[in-house]
């Protein structure tokens, strides 16, 4: 990734009728709200059921590797008992 | 004269000498430092030893009553749970780093509840939750006494009669059912007080000193290093604060999502001014991150289902990959070559990590990479409601079910989400076809690497209209060697010995040492680091950078041909495979049903 120059200059567009802080207040507010709205999400049908789900069995749902999940490790000793696939334990 | 100077821009580049490279670059650097960590830690779980002599003991009681029983009995969930308690992570180096570095914790309505809680606030959560704890530990006293009554009757059957096998499964269930449920209302009601944030700050430290060592000789101006890193470093703990919010977590949105948009924010409005671009060193924490993924990448897990697990993966994945990476470059002509294959493997491999690793190997830009993992986000909150409930809706066999998720769904937390939703051998089964579609990461990295460093590079390297300069086999080699990104052999090193090492020992002994110790420690410090590294992305892209790329929406119909592709292959071949061909795999695998 280190081919392009550094980008960003971090200037906000000419363009714009609005200081850099005002810009900077009105994004996090519109954070503020997605994070205040997102838990309504879960009154949509059907989603909330399997949110709840998902809530009570633990898993780390946001994981993008597999060793942050403790589900793999039981999915591995799973499958080696199911397939006789013992030969690691001894 | 000016033809001249011309060829000579195009062809010609300041070369490096390779002992150089290994003390000023990031890529070395990644490695150095990684293998730094390595070496603290295994230091750690052999001074600081966890009772690994325990092992045998329990390990025996769990074959004896799977041999007499059929099934996992009292005394072997027992026993099971002592083994898993022996980790080297409860001790020595590893613990006292694992404690300082806590990731702020899961909230609800409340955010300051993921860094601190007082006093009372701890004393009202354990009062609230007095009652469960104690309804559920009268549960499990009469769940415990069902369980012993209906395994006694079994064992007094010598196990034969298979009607009281399976009532005396069905207590023991109930019974870890209950003991799950006991402690997390146990973990209520022995809440604590908490303030992470001195331990935070002392972490902070600790690394921003950590990469302190290479950022000197990488040629960093230290004082402005240092002055801006404690920037990044908050920015990162805000984006993991914020991706705990119970309703993030169970989308799935996860900090990586909330690192670059706090980056993005800042500097698409008050700007980044220059000390704190100087920390923001993405290169270095993403390289350094993925040098210790690798030592995840443990290529015995490959063979764990057989023949069916392998084609589901290691045939239909490269498969996906290469015609979604031909449609992008010859149907819908993507201008970027690294942005279509980074967005191919985000979408085909595994997600995020796959991304990173892709982007890292072939130089993509960093707001290629935003892009990618922002559009398999999005896809995988959607996927992971949509496909089970295909899934559920048709009737399909779990076993296929579950191949058909962990072949498609990019991101491994989603896979076990998804797979949860239609049961649990659906869940268990696209587990594992994710952890062995992970090992291609290393592959496909190296791959990939060595193709943009042989063909892609060399074609750039020429004027528009020229032939790109031929190599010799010896010539070839050295200019391969040469444009390597080195870290990908740090990151492939690092599987080759950690999958030696696991594959070499016993298997309780390596999971408490190794995977339970080592490789715990490497886990966190990589989440740590990665987030670093998205926080800097977003501090160095802007906005207009980003509308760039998605001109036209290619990236998206490439992702979407891709994505459908992906689903109907796998799809197919996953019934091919475990319905038709290995039936018998799937019949052993729901044998527990």
């Amino acid at each position: 990734m280190n081919r392009h120059k550094q980008a960003g200059d971090g200037q906000p567009s000419p363009a714009s009728s609005l200081t850099p802080w005002l810009r900077l207040a009105a994004a996090i507010g519109l954070l503020a709200a997605f994070m205040a709205f997102a838990p309504k999400l879960e009154r949509l049908p059907g989603v909330g059921q399997r949110i709840e789900v998902l809530r009570e069995s633990g898993i780390n749902v946001g994981a993008w590797y597999y060793d942050d999940v403790e589900e793999y490790f039981e999915a591995e000793e799973y499958v080696r008992k199911r397939l006789g696939k013992k030969d690691r334990f001894q | 004269m000016v033809e001249n100077q011309e060829k000579q821009s195009a062809v010609t580049e300041t070369r490096i000498s390779m002992r150089k490279q290994m003390y000023t670059t990031e890529d070395w650097w990644a490695i150095w430092l990684a293998a730094l960590l390595f070496v603290i830690a295994t230091f750690s779980v052999f001074v600081w030893k966890p009772p690994v002599e325990t092992l045998p003991e329990y390990r025996t009681t769990m074959e004896q009553e799977m041999d007499k029983a059929g099934f996992a009995t009292i005394a072997y969930y027992e026993a099971r749970e002592k083994l898993k308690g022996v980790q080297g992570s409860d001790h020595g180096i590893i613990s006292a780093v694992l404690d300082l570095s806590s990731r702020p914790k899961s909230w609800t309505s409340n955010p300051l509840r993921s860094v601190y809680m007082s006093e009372e606030a701890a004393a009202e959560k354990r009062a609230a939750a007095q009652p469960r704890f104690e309804a559920a530990q009268e549960n499990l006293q009469q769940a415990r006494a069902k369980a012993e009554q209906a395994e006694q009757q079994a064992r007094a059957a010598n196990f034969q009669d298979q009607e009281l096998n399976k009532e005396a499964r069905a207590a023991i269930a109930d019974w870890r059912d209950a003991k799950s449920e006991l402690s997390s209302a146990k973990k209520a009601v022995e809440a604590k007080s908490y303030n992470l944030i001195p331990s935070l700050l002392i972490f902070m430290i600790l690394i921003m000193v950590f990469f302190s060592i290479g950022a000197k000789f990488m040629g960093l101006n230290l004082k402005q290093f240092y002055k801006g890193f404690p920037i990044v470093f908050v920015l990162a703990v805000l984006a993991y604060l914020l991706s705990k919010q119970a309703t993030m977590s169970a989308l799935g949105l996860s900090y990586v999502l909330f690192a670059l948009l706090l980056g993005l924010i800042i500097s698409n409005t008050v700007g980044v001014p220059q000390f704190i671009k100087t920390s923001a060193q993405t290169e270095f924490f993403i390289k350094t991150g993925l040098v210790l993924l690798g030592a995840r990448i443990l290529i015995g897990q490959i063979a764990l289902i057989g023949l069916p697990g392998l084609f589901v993966t290691w045939v239909v994945t490269p498969v996906v990959l290469i015609t979604t990476y031909w449609f992008g470059q010859r149907v819908i002509k993507i201008p970027s070559k690294e942005l279509n294959i980074t967005v191919s493997s985000d979408m085909c491999v595994s997600g995020v990590s796959a991304a990173i690793a892709t982007a890292s190997a072939c130089r993509a830009k960093k707001e290629e990479l935003t892009l990618a993992i922002g559009m398999s986000m999005i896809f995988v909150a959607v996927m992971i409601f949509a496909l089970p409930a295909i899934a559920n809706l048709t009737g399909m066999h779990p076993v296929w079910a579950g191949a058909w998720l962990g072949g498609t769904v990019d991101n491994t937390g989603s896979v076990v989400a998804a797979g949860e939703l239609i049961g649990y051998e659906a869940m268990v089964v696209a587990a594992t076809i994710k952890m062995i579609q992970n090992i291609l990461i290393g592959v496909i990295a190296f791959g990939v690497a060595a193709y943009w460093c042989l063909k892609v590079e060399p074609e750039k390297a020429c004027k528009p209209g020229e032939t790109p300069m031929k190599f010799s086999a010896g010539g070839a080699l050295s200019e391969i060697w040469y444009r390597f990104p080195k870290f990908i052999l740090g990151f492939i090193a690092a599987s080759a010995v950690f999958s030696i090492m696991q594959g070499a020992v016993n298997m309780d002994w390596g999971n408490a040492m190794v995977s339970d110790g080592i490789l715990d420690f490497a886990n966190r410090l990589r989440g740590w680091f990665f987030c670093l590294a998205f926080v800097s992305i977003g501090l160095a892209i802007n906005y207009n950078e980003l509308k760039e790329p998605l001109r036209g929406g290619k990236p998206l119909i490439l992702y979407v041909f891709g994505q459908g592709f992906n689903l109907l292959l796998t799809l197919i071949i996953a019934w091919l495979m475990f319905m038709v061909l290995f039936k018998g795999v799937t019949e052993q695998l729901m044998m527990g049903a």
